[in-house]
C-alpha cells in the first residue's frame, strides 16, 4: 500500500476537465515529479494533494487514511509556492515560524526550530529582514525553510525555481537535491517531495520517479531514466529530451527472418528489435513511426551499407556539441555530434543509427510498439 | 521652444524642474494658498452684524469660541456632539464597509449584483440622499415608521430625528448608509492587491480564518485601511451637513448641532464671520490631530519594529 | 508618504471649511449718481430677491407692475428678474449674497430678519427715499407697521401680513360632545384628553417645535395669550424665569408631551407644514397656524376635513396673539444708481402700496393675495372691500379674525440686531425644556443671561 495515493482522481472547473481519472501512488521518501507542459492538470493535481482544491470525483489517502475531505491544515503537508507567496509584512523569522505559532508552539521551540529551519538553507543571518529586502535567491530559501521548519509528511513544490534566473536555478537544484537525500535518510519521517515543473531537466535530475502528465493524466510514471530510454508513447518521447527526438513515419517490414524500416524508398535495417514489434503486432508489415534521440544519430562515411544519404544545412555549435539540421529526402533531421568531427553547411553525408537506440511508435494509438 | 536631448540633459535639472512646477505651483498658491492665508486673517477681525469693525482682534474669536458665556457652551456641546458622531461613524464605516469588502473578495455568483447594488447609495447626491432620509424618518407619513408598525414591532408612530437621545443616531445612519460604498470600494482595491497564494500558504501554515485576518489580511491591508481612516475623518467631520441641514437643524435641543452646523450658524446666520473662520480653522486643527494620531499609531513600520525590538 | 498626505489633507480640509465661511470684504460705496433730468427713465434691470411662494402669480404681477410703469410719469422702461429660494432658507440666501458683495435692488423681508439687514446696511430706509412712505403709516395694522420700523426708520411696505390663530376641527370637538372650543390652556387639556379618550385623535394638540423660524412664531403666540411680555421697548429683557406667562406656557407644552400626552413626542421634528398636513388629514384636534391656511383647510380635494376647520380666539388670559409680517425692502444697490432707485421705489409701492391701475385705486396686490391665496393683509380697510369680505367668510368667521387681528402683537425684541442668534439657543433650549431634559427656570434663566451678554 502506497504512502500517499491518488485513486480515479478528477477535477472539472466549470465544464472543462482539468485531470481526469488520475491514479498516482506516492511512496514514502520519494521525490515525485510531475512532468508536462502548461495546462496538464499538474498543478492542480499537485493542489488537490495540498487540499486547497477539491477533487470533482475521487479518492485521495495518506498513510491508509482517507484525506478527501481533509482541509488543507489537517493534511500536515507543506507547500512551496511558485510565487513563494512569502509574507511580505513578516520578517524572515516570523514568515518561517508562522505555523509553529499557528499551532502554538512554545518560544524556545520555534526560536530553535527556525533557526535550525534557516541554518539548513543558509539564510541564518536574514532573519530580521523583510522578504523585499532581499534577492531572488534568499527569498526562495526563505520560503523552503518555511517548509522545512514544519518536518511534514510530504512537501510541496509547485515550480518553485521558475522565478529564479538559469545560473540560480541550476544551483538550488543541486541544493534540493541534496536536501532531500538528507531527509529521506531522516530515521523519524522521511522528506517525501512532489514536485511540479514543466522543465524537464530539474525533472531528470531531482526526480527519483517522474510523472509525465498531459491532458490531465498520467501518461508515463517511470525512472528518469526509463522515462528517457524507453518512452511509452510519442508523447513522452518528444516532452522528454532536448533537442527534441526525431520522428521518422514510415512502414515496418519483415525481411527474411529480419526487419527494416521503409520510408521514401530508404532502407533501414532494425533487426530483432523491429521482429519483435511485428511479432508483438502479430502482422508481417504495418505503417510506423521511426524515433531516434539526436545524440544516436551517427555521421558515417559516404558509400556505406544501410545509411542515408543526406544534406548539411546547418551547423549550431554549442560547446560541448554541434547540432547538425540534416536533410533526408524531404524530411528534416537532427544530429549532435561532438565539435570534432569536422562537417560543414551543404556537404553531402550518410547517416545511419544504431537499433537499439531507436524507438517505434504506432502512428495510431501513439504507444510504443515494444511496449 | 523645443529642446534637443542634449539640452534638456545638460540643464541645471533643479531649476529646470522648479520651472515645470510653476504653473502647479502658482495654482496651489492662487486657490489654496490664499483663500487659506484670507480665511485666517477673517479669523482675526472683528465683525459686528455682518459687517468687519475694522479692529483686529487677533486671537480674540478663538479665546470667545474657547471662554465666553454665550458661545463657549455650543462650541463645548457641538465638539462633543461631533466626536461622538466622528468616532461612530468612521468605526462604523470602516468595520461595514471592510465586511462587505471581504465578502465581495470571495469569488461567488451573485458577486457582480452585489457590487452594483452597493454603487447605488454612492451614486445619490449628498441633497437627494438627505431628502430621502427625511422621507423615511418622517415621524407621520414616514416609511421606516409605516413598515416597523406593520410588522407589529410598534404600536405608535415615532420619531428618531425628533429624539434628542435617537436624532444624533438617526443621521449617523443616513450617513453610514451612503459612505460604506466608498470606503468598501477602496478595500476591495486593497484586498485585490494581496495574492491569493499568500493566504493559501496562511491556510497551509495552519492559521484559522481569524488568524489569517488579523495576521496576513489586516497588515498587508494596512495602507488602505490607513487611507480610509483618513478619508472617512474628513468626511465625517464635514459631509454630514447636509443631513442635520435638512433633517434636525441641529436639533432636538443641541442633539445634533454639530461643529459644521454651528460654523454655518455662526457665519450665515449670525453673520459672526470671524467667529465662524475661527471655528472652521479649529475643526481644521481637529481633522490633523485624528490624522496624525492614524498615522503614529497605526505605522506599520514602526510597529513591527516594536516587536522585533530592533 | 502618508505623513505628507495627512498634512495635505488636514489643509486641503481647513481650506474647504474656511472658504465655505469667509465673506468678501464689503465694497466701496459707489460715487454719488448724478440727478436724473430725462422725462422718461430706463432702460433698466432691477433685481428681486424673495423666497419661493406661487411663482406664476408673482410673474404676473411682476408683468403689471412693467406695463403700469412704462405708462407712468415719467415712464420707466424696467425689466424685473427674480432670484428666489425657500423661505426657509432665505436669510441664509440673502447673507450669502450680501456677504459675497452683492446686491438686490428690492427684496422680500420677514420682520425678524430686518434688524439684522439693516443693522449690516444691506437695507436702507424707505422713508429716506421715499417720503410717501410715511403716508401709508396711518393705514396699516399697528403690529405690521412697528414690523416694518427699524430704529425709528420705515423700511418697507407690507407685502402681507398675518396673525396666528388658534383652530380647531369642529366635527372632532362635536364628536367628544364638546360645545364650546376651549377658552384656557388648561380647558385645551381637559378637551384634549377627552378627545383622545374617546379615540377620536391620538395627537389631539400640534403644534410644530421643529427649530426653524415657525417655532417662534407659534411660541410667541402662545406667550402672548397668556399675556405674557419679554422685553421692554429698549429691548430689555423683563420676563421672569420662575413663574409667570412665559415659564408657564413651556411648562404646559412639557406637561401635554409628557404627562398627559396629548401632544406626541414627535412635534420635536415637526415643522408648521408637518402640523398642517396632518391636521388636513384630520389627526389633531387644535392646532396653532397662521390665518391663510384656513382657505386651503377648507378647500375641498386639498383637505380631507374641509369645511371643519373653524379659528378660535386663542385661549388664554388674555387672548393676544402673534401677528408676522412680510414686506418688500429697498437694498442697498438700488440707491447707488438714479434710474434704479426710481423703479425700485414704484416696484416698493406697486407691489405693497395703493395705486392707480385702468382707473381703480385699491391696494391691488395685497388685495390679490388674500381673495386667490388667503394672505392675510396690513391694511384693515380693505376689510371694506366686498371682493375680500366675500373670499373671508368663504374660508373662517370674519368677526373672529377681526377680534383675534386686533389683540395681535409683533415678536418683541426682534429689533435686536442680535435676535437671530438668540433666537437659535431659544429654539434648542427650549426644546430641552419641553422635553424635560432641563429644568424649564433654569432655560429661561440661561436665555435671558444670553440676551444681555449679546447687547453688550
Amino acid at each position: 500500500m502506497g504512502f500517499l495515493k491518488l485513486e480515479k482522481i478528477t477535477k472539472r472547473f466549470s465544464g472543462s476537465l482539468a485531470v481526469d481519472h488520475l491514479d498516482l501512488e506516492v511512496e514514502e521518501g520519494e521525490f515525485l515529479v510531475l512532468l508536462g507542459p502548461s495546462g496538464c492538470g499538474k498543478t492542480t493535481t499537485l493542489r488537490m494533494i495540498a487540499g486547497l482544491e477539491v477533487q470533482t470525483e475521487g479518492k485521495i489517502t495518506l498513510e491508509g487514511k482517507d484525506i478527501s475531505d481533509s482541509p488543507p491544515e489537517r493534511r500536515d503537508m507543506a507547500m512551496v509556492f511558485q510565487n513563494l507567496a512569502l509574507y511580505p509584512h513578516m520578517t524572515v523569522f516570523d514568515n518561517i515560524a508562522f505555523y509553529l505559532q499557528n499551532i502554538r508552539t512554545p518560544k524556545e521551540t520555534i526560536e530553535q526550530k527556525v533557526r535550525q529551519a534557516a541554518r539548513q538553507v543558509g539564510i541564518e543571518e536574514f532573519l530580521t529582514r523583510y522578504p523585499n529586502q532581499l534577492s531572488g535567491g534568499q527569498r526562495q530559501r526563505v520560503a523552503l525553510a518555511r517548509a522545512l521548519v514544519r518536518c511534514p509528511k510530504v512537501f510541496l513544490l509547485d515550480e518553485p525555481l521558475s522565478s529564479l534566473d538559469a545560473k540560480l536555478r541550476a544551483g538550488m537544484r543541486s541544493e534540493l537535491k541534496l536536501l532531500h537525500r538528507n531527509l529521506s535518510q531522516s530515521k523519524e519521517r522521511k522528506g517525501t517531495f512532489i514536485y511540479v515543473t514543466h522543465d524537464q531537466v530539474e525533472a531528470l535530475t531531482l526526480g527519483t520517479r517522474v510523472a509525465v502528465m498531459n491532458k490531465g493524466n498520467i501518461v508515463q510514471l517511470s525512472t528518469p531514466r526509463d522515462l528517457y530510454n524507453k518512452p511509452r508513447n510519442l508523447f513522452a518521447s518528444t516532452f522528454v529530451g532536448s533537442p527534441s527526438m526525431n520522428l521518422i513515419e514510415g512502414s515496418l517490414e519483415r525481411e527474411n527472418g529480419s526487419a527494416a524500416f521503409i520510408f521514401q524508398g530508404n532502407r533501414i535495417a532494425l533487426g530483432e528489435i523491429g521482429v519483435a514489434a511485428l511479432k508483438r503486432a502479430n502482422r508481417a508489415q504495418m505503417p510506423a513511426i521511426l524515433g531516434v534521440r539526436p545524440e544516436s544519430v551517427k555521421i558515417a562515411s559516404p558509400g556505406m551499407t544501410g545509411a542515408l544519404a543526406a544534406q548539411v544545412v546547418t551547423v549550431e555549435p554549442l560547446g560541448q556539441n554541434n547540432l547538425i539540421n540534416l536533410q533526408v529526402g524531404d524530411r528534416m533531421l537532427i544530429a549532435l555530434v561532438s565539435p570534432d568531427l569536422a562537417i560543414h553547411e551543404g556537404e553531402n553525408v550518410n547517416v545511419c543509427f544504431q537499433p537499439q537506440a531507436t524507438h517505434l511508435f504506432d502512428p495510431q494509438t501513439e504507444e510504443n510498439l515494444l511496449g | 521652444m523645443t529642446l534637443t536631448f542634449e539640452q534638456r540633459h545638460h540643464r541645471n535639472t533643479t531649476a529646470f524642474a522648479y520651472r515645470i512646477l510653476l504653473p502647479s505651483l502658482a495654482f496651489v498658491l492662487i486657490f489654496i494658498g490664499y483663500p487659506l492665508v484670507y480665511s485666517i486673517w477673517i479669523s482675526f477681525q472683528d465683525f459686528k452684524y455682518g459687517v468687519p469693525t475694522g479692529n483686529v482682534i487677533w486671537f480674540r474669536n478663538f479665546l470667545d469660541i474657547l471662554t465666553s458665556s454665550t458661545v463657549a457652551p455650543q462650541f463645548y456641546n457641538s465638539l462633543l456632539v461631533t466626536l461622538k458622531f466622528t468616532v461612530v461613524a468612521v468605526a462604523a464605516v470602516v468595520i461595514i464597509s471592510l465586511g462587505i469588502a471581504l465578502i465581495i473578495n470571495e469569488r461567488f455568483r451573485g458577486n457582480d449584483l452585489l457590487k452594483l447594488a452597493l454603487l447605488l447609495p454612492y451614486a445619490i447626491p449628498g441633497p437627494v440622499n438627505a431628502v430621502m432620509w427625511n422621507w423615511i424618518y418622517d415621524p407621520t407619513f414616514g416609511v421606516l415608521n409605516g413598515l416597523l408598525y406593520q410588522v407589529g414591532f410598534i404600536k405608535e408612530y415615532f420619531t428618531i430625528t425628533g429624539n434628542p437621545d435617537l436624532a444624533l443616531w438617526g443621521i449617523a445612519f443616513a450617513y453610514i448608509w451612503k459612505f460604506v460604498p466608498y470606503s468598501t470600494f477602496l478595500f476591495v482595491a486593497g484586498l485585490s492587491t494581496i495574492p491569493q497564494s499568500v493566504y493559501e500558504a496562511a491556510q497551509m501554515d495552519c492559521a484559522g480564518t481569524w488568524r489569517i485576518f488579523r495576521k496576513v489580511t489586516l497588515p498587508l491591508l494596512m495602507p488602505v485601511l490607513q487611507m480610509v481612516l483618513v478619508i472617512q475623518t474628513i468626511f465625517a467631520l464635514l459631509m454630514h451637513f447636509g443631513l442635520v441641514f435638512v433633517l434636525t437643524r441641529g436639533g432636538p435641543g443641541n442633539a445634533t448641532s454639530t461643529l459644521a452646523w454651528l460654523i454655518y450658524n455662526e457665519s450665515f446666520t449670525f453673520t459672526q464671520f470671524g467667529r465662524g473662520a475661527a471655528m472652521a480653522i479649529m475643526l481644521s486643527l481637529i481633522m490633523i490631530v485624528f490624522i496624525y494620531l492614524y498615522l503614529v499609531v497605526l505605522n506599520p513600520e514602526k510597529r513591527s519594529a516594536r516587536t522585533q525590538g530592533a | 508618504m502618508f505623513k505628507r498626505l495627512g498634512f495635505f489633507a488636514g489643509i486641503i480640509a481647513l481650506i474647504v471649511v474656511a472658504v465655505a465661511c469667509a465673506p468678501a470684504q464689503p465694497t466701496a460705496p459707489a460715487a454719488a449718481p448724478k440727478p436724473a433730468e430725462a422725462k422718461s427713465i430706463g432702460p433698466v434691470t432691477l433685481e428681486l430677491g424673495g423666497w419661493t411662494y406661487d411663482n406664476a402669480k408673482v410673474m404676473q404681477n411682476l408683468q403689471k407692475y412693467q406695463e403700469w410703469a412704462a405708462k407712468g410719469t415719467p415712464a420707466i422702461d424696467v425689466k424685473v428678474t427674480m432670484s428666489d429660494s425657500g423661505y426657509g432658507d432665505f436669510d441664509t440666501f440673502v447673507t450669502t449674497r450680501y456677504a459675497g458683495g452683492k446686491s438686490f435692488d428690492v427684496l422680500y423681508s420677514s420682520d425678524h430678519w430686518l434688524a439684522k439687514w439693516a443693522a449690516a446696511g444691506w437695507v436702507v430706509p424707505l422713508e429716506d427715499h421715499f417720503p410717501e412712505a410715511k403716508k401709508y403709516a396711518a393705514d396699516i395694522t399697528p403690529f405690521a407697521l412697528q414690523a416694518m420700523t427699524y430704529k425709528g426708520k420705515q423700511y418697507g411696505l407690507p407685502y402681507y401680513a398675518d396673525t396666528m390663530f388658534f383652530v380647531y376641527n369642529k366635527k372632532m370637538l362635536a364628536d367628544a360632545g364638546i360645545a364650546v372650543p376651549p377658552t384656557t390652556w388648561a380647558e385645551v387639556t381637559q378637551q384634549a384628553l377627552t378627545i383622545k379618550n374617546k379615540g377620536l385623535s391620538q395627537t389631539p394638540v400640534l403644534i410644530g417645535f421643529k427649530a426653524g423660524s415657525w417655532f417662534e412664531e407659534d411660541l410667541f403666540a402662545m406667550f402672548y395669550s397668556e399675556g405674557g411680555k419679554l422685553f421692554d421697548d429698549k429691548n430689555a429683557a423683563v420676563f421672569e424665569t420662575d413663574k409667570g406667562p412665559i415659564f408657564d406656557t413651556i411648562e404646559w407644552v412639557a406637561k401635554s408631551i409628557n404627562d398627559d400626552k396629548i401632544m406626541p413626542p414627535k412635534v420635536m421634528d415637526m415643522t408648521a407644514v408637518d402640523v398642517q398636513q396632518a391636521f388636513k388629514n384630520g389627526d389633531a384636534a387644535f392646532v396653532i397656524v397662521p390665518g391663510y391656511m384656513m382657505k386651503e383647510f377648507n378647500t375641498p380635494g386639498v383637505s380631507k376635513i374641509a369645511g371643519q376647520a373653524a379659528v378660535s380666539m386663542m385661549p388664554g388670559k388674555t387672548h393676544n396673539t402673534n401677528g408676522f409680517t412680510r414686506m418688500y425692502l429697498l437694498g442697498k444697490g438700488a440707491v447707488a444708481d438714479d434710474a434704479k432707485k426710481v423703479a425700485s421705489l414704484k416696484l416698493i409701492e406697486f407691489f405693497g402700496g395703493k395705486t392707480t391701475v385702468d382707473g381703480v385705486s385699491s391696494y391691488h396686490i395685497a388685495k390679490r393675495w388674500s381673495i386667490e391665496n388667503g394672505l392675510g393683509f396690513a391694511f384693515p380697510s380693505l376689510w371694506s372691500d366686498p371682493a375680500v369680505d366675500k373670499a373671508f367668510s368663504a374660508m373662517a368667521d370674519t368677526n373672529v379674525m377681526k377680534s383675534q387681528q386686533a389683540l395681535a402683537f409683533s415678536k418683541q425684541g426682534m429689533t435686536a440686531p442680535w435676535f437671530a442668534e438668540w433666537i437659535s439657543s431659544v429654539r434648542s433650549e427650549t426644546q430641552k425644556a419641553m422635553l424635560r431634559q432641563a429644568k424649564t427656570a433654569d432655560v429661561l434663566n440661561g436665555l435671558k443671561t444670553l440676551w444681555t451678554s449679546l447687547a453688550k
